[in-house]
């Protein structure tokens, strides 16, 4: 009875020595402070070796406060490294050469290939090798930067933000509802290259010089919607010279063409991604004014593909919904009448911006952005029979008939605009 | 002979349920979808029909011999050695089996979560509290496992739940992919992975009577099933085929990229105590069936001192497997074949029983 108690009082004492020395991980331990992470890693063609790999790390300086810089934004919390190198991990041993730490890319906020490396035969050398290493994390966003991506990285610094880490991974989040920006997602990005049904495509950046036209430099001919512009281009001053604006567009792994702000929503309206955006189109009873509007879907995208004839037919709908948000000509457009015709102002001003960017799909890219295949996948029993009917060929010769249905379900905090005094006594002379 | 001791329905089905779910969070969705495709989810059907017929035989042949348990039914139709031999082969294909797994999960864990960790480390981590519930003995594993089952399921449910966002429709199309006759023909091969529901024969005894083992079986087969079809689905609709054929393991993945916002997200590592956990009950559960076996077969009357040398056999074996790529074909071989060791030897046993016209004695039990 002794003996079986005194054994059992050692057995626990056994459990309860190893059982922690296997919490502990002892191989595999890393401390916070014993890693380098590295928030933003750069892809360029190398000069000397195959690869120029630029790493934008997280520094543990307090924080990473700092003082302002010529052009916008915080002297970085962060440090950046660039190596030639023949591929991106043992880049990343070269790297560590310069630091006291072990680089990981653990938080990884996103991946920039340069636009010449993601035209090139290269990028599928480099993005093939990424979701097999277990540091990497499919909710890494993946960008295409015109011009390179060292320089990219140069610029990108936090603005409004002390926080890198956090800044970096809000704020490809919270543009995705403001749409200009695709989702970007590696996951999404990764299976769209791999799958065809649907062409994969990434966010695109560039490097903003911050300059604004001067008076003479040239005038603005018509009204634009504020976003025909690529990143990079973007009309302002301040902040920081990082740009993303628009969409990088692939066919497989190759990049073959860029969408501007504006194409990216409309490409956000047929994905069902975009959630929200404020749109300006010209005013339908006087056109030298706009009007402002809240948009966002009312319903999911419908698709529906038509396989049976040898020509595809695809047929979409749009149900999207907003709110008024500015009317500067005060018509009052809260009226049922006046209401229908700016719906349909806005119905006709989205489908021609959709025809156009399904022109350019089939016509120029030749890419499957949109994910047409998804819906006409459905069709198809077996393996063979879609790989027979050969969809990636077939998009381009698609019949697409779009329609949008827009519906103005709110007026804003007003309920009616009421003219300024002086114009009432104006019209009333 | 063991004393084995008495377990009730619930915990016959635990028992079963988690041999056989816990092979899911491994590579064998991959391999499995290599050859269907996105029909995974059809071919479990269809495989979860084979394993109910290949179980409904199972029953007929201890229906046939009540009050004895497989083993002995197995010495009863053949005679004492060829019997003995047959319940050998058996548990040599339990041993086999649980060989793979342990090593499969050393090198999952190697690849996921400790890279630098040597895999004998972690194998031996993995064995210490296998070999322990074993050595407690078949109720202390039989309540261990009943007593995590919740846990378990509710872990791997709300991962399946939160990972809804991810899940794509058109993911599961072409549905039959390579056709209805080759999706059955899978499916009929690779009922294996029921094949644990052969377990419960093994400990007929500790069940409360045939009807307790019926219904206990019946039910782990139905649990089971519906957990792996569903799962199965899931997998297929959150990764078109050409990235669902990469991944090493396909429910690492999804709890990767499992993300709301910037706050929720990093789900694997809860996801690891799930696998670790499952993994070392599931190993459990295989390693005492091959020791009861083999105890039964050469009248061992207790498991206790086969325990550290059993250890060490699964220790080695595992670590002469050379990669994880070698396991993997292993694995395709045995999940292929294994219909034969869990179903075919059985009925094989049941058809001699018939034409020899054997039955067992009833007894007052």
């Amino acid at each position: 009875m002794r003996s079986n108690l005194t054994k059992k009082f050692f057995l626990v004492l056994l459990i309860a020595v190893l059982l922690p020395v296997g919490t502990a991980g002892c191989y595999d331990r890393w401390e916070p402070d014993d890693l380098a992470y590295v928030l933003v890693a750069g892809l360029d063609k190398g000069v000397t070796d195959k690869l120029q790999l630029t790493l934008q790390m997280a520094s543990f300086r307090g924080g990473g406060g700092g003082q302002q810089k010529d052009g916008g934004g915080q002297a970085s919390a962060t440090e950046s490294v660039t190596m030639e190198c023949p591929s991106l991990f043992t880049g990343i041993n070269m790297a560590n050469i310069t630091t006291s730490k072990r680089i990981s890319l653990m938080h990884t906020k996103f991946i920039i290939f340069s636009e010449e490396m993601a035209r090139s035969e290269d990028f599928k050398k480099y993005i093939n090798g990424l979701p097999r290493y277990r540091e990497f994390r499919k909710s890494t966003h993946i960008v295409v930067c015109r011009g390179k991506a060292a320089d990219f990285i140069e610029e990108n610094k936090t603005f409004l933000s002390m926080r890198p880490a956090k800044a970096f991974s809000l704020i490809l989040s919270q543009q995705v509802r403001d749409s200009f920006l695709p989702r970007g997602r590696f996951f999404d990005f990764y299976n769209d290259l791999k799958s065809d049904i649907q062409e994969p495509v990434a966010i695109l950046g560039g490097v903003n010089p911050l300059k604004l036209k001067q008076p003479g430099d040239g005038q603005r001919q018509e009204l634009l919607s504020g976003g025909e512009y690529l990143a990079g281009e973007v009309p302002r001053q301040g902040g920081v010279k990082r740009d993303f604006f628009g969409a990088a567009v692939f066919r497989g792994p190759k990049m073959v063409g860029a969408l501007d702000g504006e194409e990216t929503r409309v490409l956000g309206m047929v994905t069902g991604d975009l959630r929200r955006g404020f749109f300006t189109i010209k005013d339908p009873e006087k056109p030298d004014c706009i009007v402002a509007l809240d948009v966002r879907p009312a319903r999911k995208p419908q698709i529906k593909v038509n396989v049976k004839r040898d020509r595809p037919v695809v047929d979409l709908t749009l149900r999207l919904e907003g709110e008024i948000l500015a009317v500067q000509s005060g018509v009052h457009y809260e009226e049922k009448e006046n209401r229908a015709v700016l719906e349909e102002a806005f119905e006709q001003e989205t489908k021609e911006r959709m025809d156009s960017l399904v022109d350019k799909c089939q016509n120029e890219f030749s890419s499957d952005i949109f994910g047409f295949g998804r819906a006409a996948i459905i069709h198809f029993l077996t393996e063979k029979e879609w790989d027979n009917y050969n969809w990636p060929e077939k998009f381009s010769t698609a019949q697409v008939n779009t329609k949008v249905d827009f519906i103005i379900r709110r007026t804003g905090m007003l309920l009616k605009e009421s003219p300024f005094i002086s114009e009432g006594e104006e019209a009333a002379e | 002979m063991l004393r084995e001791g008495k377990i009730g329905v619930y915990e016959a089905i635990c028992i079963v349920l988690m041999a056989i779910t816990a092979k899911m969070f491994f590579t064998s969705p991959r391999e499995l979808a290599e050859v269907v495709g996105p029909a995974l989810w059809l071919e479990q059907l269809v495989a979860v029909f084979t394993a109910l017929v290949g179980f409904l035989l199972v029953f007929q042949l201890m229906k046939r011999f009540p009050g004895q348990d497989l083993v002995s039914v197995f010495e009863t139709v053949f005679g004492k050695i060829l019997g003995g031999l047959v319940s050998i082969i058996l548990a040599a294909a339990i041993l086999f089996s649980s060989v793979l797994f342990t090593r499969e999960f050393s090198e999952a864990v190697k690849a996921y979560a400790y890279p630098s960790t040597p895999p004998s480390m972690i194998i031996i981590f993995f064995l210490v509290p296998v070999l322990i519930m074993i050595y407690l003995g078949f109720e202390t594993l039989a309540r261990t496992v009943s007593s995590f089952i919740w846990f378990y399921v509710i872990g791997i449910i709300s991962i399946f739940i939160l990972a809804v966002p991810l899940y794509k429709y058109y993911n599961l199309f072409p549905l039959l992919d390579g056709g209805i006759g080759h999706i059955a023909k899978v499916g009929l091969k690779r009922c294996s992975v029921y094949g644990d529901i052969l377990f419960l024969a093994v400990f007929i005894n500790s069940l409360q009577g045939i009807d307790h083992f019926k219904k206990g079986a019946l039910r782990s087969l139905l649990f089971s099933g519906a957990f792996i079809i569903a799962s199965a689905f899931f997998f297929s609709q959150t990764f078109p085929k050409a990235v669902f054929v990469e991944l090493t393991i396909p429910m690492f993945s999804i709890t990767r990229a499992i993300e709301f916002g910037t706050f929720f997200h990093r789900f694997d590592s809860i996801y690891i105590f799930l696998w670790s956990i499952s993994a070392i009950l599931a190993a459990g559960v295989n390693l005492y069936v091959f020791t009861s076996i083999y105890c039964q077969v050469f009248r061992i009357k207790d498991q206790k001192p086969l325990v550290l040398p059993m250890g060490v056999i699964i220790f080695s074996l595992g670590l002469l497997l050379p990669s994880l790529t070698a396991i993997v074909d292993f694995l395709k071989f045995f999940r292929n074949s294994g219909w034969i060791f869990y179903f075919g030897i059985p009925i094989l046993t049941l058809l001699v029983a018939a034409v020899r016209g054997m039955k067992g004695v009833k007894t007052g039990a």
